[in-house]
């Protein structure tokens, strides 16, 4: 058994004037799984940075095993057995795998500065993946890989040194239930062992079967420390806190009042598709409707099909067959198209298709929208302000206008990625996970938005692997295996367990 | 304008024990580059009085002229997410085939047309090459570099071509009108070349700042991904960067033959480094998404003082490259050590 004890001493961080962390501090010892929760911005993420020596606290310490680790580096994290999986994956795009695995801690033949040796590190590399299922990826760039596979490799990564301490952030928010399930068997197996294990995540269920204790976090400072037998709604109030004001449908008709309202809601086909193939194969033969007014679910394991069919809807994936939009046929594989047409599309990953990362807030919301707020091909701030002060508003979008988008917490930056869809008035929205990575309360929020969005007559599309999030808020699911459907399922027979059983079986 | 950086406090967080306005004089995007201005200069005009005169300021705002027209279109490429190292070679190019046709007895509208011609189909071969044709910019560009100072050579016959030694009657009233262009006597002996650059810059700014294409360019360079989500075309957009670029450095080509009175084919090879010097001194980013015209025209600023300093420092010519070369790094290097700062984020 190891014997680790982990201390963190009244730790304080800030960033210019920003308060990340204020005085935060807790012990843990191996053996245990310790659950970080707290939304967005609330400062899991800054502990995970300080903790692993991404960033240098302003005040306090680190103290493990009763030694105070000063001025710690990530190279130094790692020599303490500390290991981490990051929220956001950062590997070599043009690795493999193998390579990857042990990138910065490569083993040498001859000493310090001898040559490589790849034949050792393949060995003990491929007997890793082999114990995660992975092995076949090993030739795999990195490139190639979808994000749950990257994520994967970063477990993986973190594993290889076998750490005392593994600081897991959101180590499966774009992971399916099975490569989830067996991470969680993981983290057991290296609790027996006497690890211990800092677990950040979003999904209170997950954090409530797999940890011994929780710890909650709001505005950077420690609420407090609670056992996982807390029922779930006490602890999403506790994440939350009193004073949150909670997504009402009565702010958002005002604050987002000229919303499509198209009449006779119900009936109206808005996107219909028939025989609807990928040229590249992904899927064949899709037949689906959307009427007005509806939230249709669209799911099934990583590679079913139904990431690829969506983006085919917005001219991001090549497809051939019927595809009518309204009543009129659509082809065209030019997002810019689409727009004009009523269609907006959300990508899964904030930071590859959706922010405009050195842009202000403002200017990312009326991305899409440079028609309302330019006249003669020259910018009006003035109309960009007043197109975007609403739906910051509707969106509880905690920020300004005119701020860096980069500055805003993760559930800030989804909100700011959807309301700039938003801005272009949709009927129709092609949502990729539009609650990936971000907390309890900005997840209501955005729910809020989509059930507003259907009354006004538009329809949503919505691919996740959540089942909770399907079940909650669509009117019926697509579920999709190996390219093609093989189930719809109605609201009144919409359970997690019939879809995991359907995408599974 | 881009570059600003205020500070930016979560609500009920912000501390105002230090006043605003000196934080953000302090952490302005620019203060260090004005700063060493201030520096450079001073320290000049210390080494010789000479350099603090009138006559020494008039000298700078021509010299700077031509790296600041070409910097202004390398700025909005940039800003773009992509690069254009041909801009020396289009100028040199314009330069040559401006002459040919004068001498040929072209009327001056007529080449001036025909001249912006070749710049914006320089710079439209440059923009079809890295948008549908697929290839870098930087190996594009690096293409057409070549291909302009080839052409160049090749229309000139490899000789300089003077505009100015045309002895015919019949050029008289042409070249009378062609040197006014960039050689026109103002009070003052003001250079008119710095009249056109602010004019281009102005322009190319506005452009920048103000226009909807402008602001498709910053999208673009930011994020290209995003951008094309977004339903910018980041093709078009990309496109019109190039042209403007080539249309700039045709204006430079342009009023530098009429001020020289000949062309070289050489002229604009040696012309790159210290476009991009001055571009990148200014605070626009490599990497797209990031551009500022002002700082554009201040890195051409400081580029001059530096030039015209050394001569009159009576440093040796052959010394000169190594001083620019260990300034220029200086600054950039100042820049990104003191905003480090600004990056960080939760």
């Amino acid at each position: 058994m190891r014997n680790i004890q982990l201390a963190v001493e009244r730790v304080s961080l800030k960033f210019g004037f920003t308060v990340a962390l204020d005085n935060v501090s807790f012990t843990c010892t191996g053996g245990m799984v310790q659950a970080v929760v707290g939304h967005n911005g609330a400062g899991k993420s800054s502990l995970v940075k300080v903790l692993t020596g991404q960033v240098q606290p302003d005040a306090g310490a680190i103290v493990l095993n009763h030694r105070a680790l000063d001025r710690l580096t990530p190279a130094d994290a790692v020599r303490s057995g500390i290991g981490v999986v990051n929220q956001e994956t950062a590997l070599c795009p043009h690795l493999t795998v193998l390579q990857s695995l042990f990138l910065g801690r490569e083993q040498r033949r001859f000493g310090r500065f001898g040559l490589l040796d790849w034949r050792s590190m393949a060995r003990k590399g491929e007997a890793l993946l082999r114990e995660l299922d992975l092995v076949h990826l090993k030739g795999e760039r990195i490139s190639d890989l979808d994000v749950m596979h990257r994520q994967l490799v970063e477990v993986a990564r973190a594993l290889l040194l076998d750490p005392d301490i593994l600081v897991l952030d959101e180590p499966n928010s774009a992971m399916g239930r099975k490569e989830a399930d067996a991470l969680f068997a993981r983290i057991h197996g290296l609790r027996e062992r006497g690890h211990l294990i800092l677990y950040i995540s979003h999904r209170l269920q997950e954090v409530k079967d797999i940890a011994d204790t929780i710890l909650v976090l709001r505005n950077g400072r420690v609420v407090t420390s609670v056992s996982p037998d807390v029922p779930t709604a006490e602890l999403a109030r506790l994440i939350i806190g009193q004073d949150s004001v909670v997504q009402d449908s009565e702010s958002f008709k005002t604050s987002y009042p000229d919303a499509r309202l198209v009449p006779d809601s119900s009936q109206q086909d808005l996107l219909r598709t028939e025989n609807w193939t990928s040229t590249s194969g992904s899927f064949q033969n899709i037949s689906l409707r959307l009427r007005s007014g509806e939230i249709v679910g669209i799911t099934g394991r990583e590679g079913a099909g139904h990431r690829p069919f969506l983006r085919s809807l917005f001219g991001l994936h090549a497809a051939q067959g019927q595809y009518i939009l309204g009543n009129k046929g659509a082809s065209a594989r030019n997002p810019a198209h689409f727009l004009a047409r009523g269609v907006a599309y959300l990508s899964p990953d904030r930071n590859v298709e959706s922010l405009l990362h050195g842009r202000s807030v403002e200017e990312n919301i009326g991305a899409s929208a440079g028609r309302l707020w330019s006249s003669l091909g020259m910018q009006r701030r003035d109309r960009l302000r007043n197109l975007a002060r609403p739906l910051i508003r509707a969106c509880h979008i905690q920020g300004v206008p005119g701020q860096p988008v980069a500055t805003l917490s993760g559930g800030n930056q989804q909100k700011t990625a959807l309301a700039r869809l938003l801005a272009v008035r949709p009927s129709i929205l092609l949502l990729e996970e539009p609650t990936r990575g971000v907390d309890v309360g900005a997840k209501r929020e955005i729910y809020g938005i989509l059930k507003q969005l259907t009354t006004t007559g538009a329809g949503i599309l919505i691919a996740s692997p959540e089942f909770d999030e399907l079940v909650a808020i669509c009117d019926r699911v697509v579920v999709m295996r190996d390219g093609v459907v093989i189930g719809e399922l109605e609201k009144r027979r919409l359970t997690e367990d019939v879809l995991l059983g359907l995408s599974m079986s | 304008m881009r570059g600003e950086s205020r500070v930016w406090g979560r609500v009920g967080l912000v501390r105002r024990r230090t006043p605003q306005w000196l934080i953000r004089i302090v952490r302005h995007r620019r203060t260090g580059l004005v700063l060493a201005l201030v520096v450079v200069w001073a320290a000049f005009s210390l080494k010789n009085p000479i350099f603090a005169t009138g006559g020494v300021a008039l000298s700078l705002a021509q010299t700077m002229s031509t790296v600041g027209i070409l910097g202004a279109g390398v700025t909005l490429v940039l800003a773009a997410g992509e690069i254009d190292l041909s801009v020396g070679a289009t100028y040199g190019l314009v330069g040559i085939v401006a002459a040919k046709l004068f001498l040929l007895g072209w009327s001056v509208p007529a080449l001036i047309a025909a001249s912006l011609g070749v710049g914006a189909g320089v710079g439209l071969v440059n923009g079809l090459l890295s948008t549908y044709g697929r290839l870098p910019s930087f190996i594009a560009t690096l293409g057409t570099l070549n291909l302009g100072l080839g052409l160049a050579s090749i229309v000139s016959g490899g000789l300089a071509l003077s505009v100015s030694a045309a002895t015919e009657p019949s050029y008289a009233h042409n070249l009378e009108v062609f040197s006014w262009i960039g050689g026109a006597s103002l009070p003052l002996n003001f250079p008119i070349q710095f009249i056109w650059m602010s004019l281009v810059m102005l322009i190319l700014g506005v452009t920048l700042n103000r226009s909807m294409l402008g602001f498709r360019m910053l999208a673009t360079g930011s994020n290209p991904n995003a951008a094309r989500v977004a339903g910018i075309n980041i093709r078009r957009t990309k496109i019109a960067a190039f042209v403007l670029s080539g249309l700039t450095a045709a204006i430079a080509g342009i009023i530098d033959l009429s001020y020289v009175g000949s062309a070289d084919p050489t002229n604009g090879s040696t012309l790159t480094f210290p476009v991009f010097a001055a571009v990148v001194i200014g605070g626009t980013s490599l990497t797209g998404g990031e551009a500022t015209m002002i700082g554009t025209a201040l890195g051409a600023l400081l580029l001059a003082i530096i030039t015209i300093g050394l001569t009159v420092a009576s440093v040796l010519s052959l010394y000169q490259l190594v001083f620019i070369g260990g300034i220029t790094l200086l600054a950039v290097g100042i820049d990104r050590w003191t905003s480090t700062s600004r990056g960080s984020q939760r």
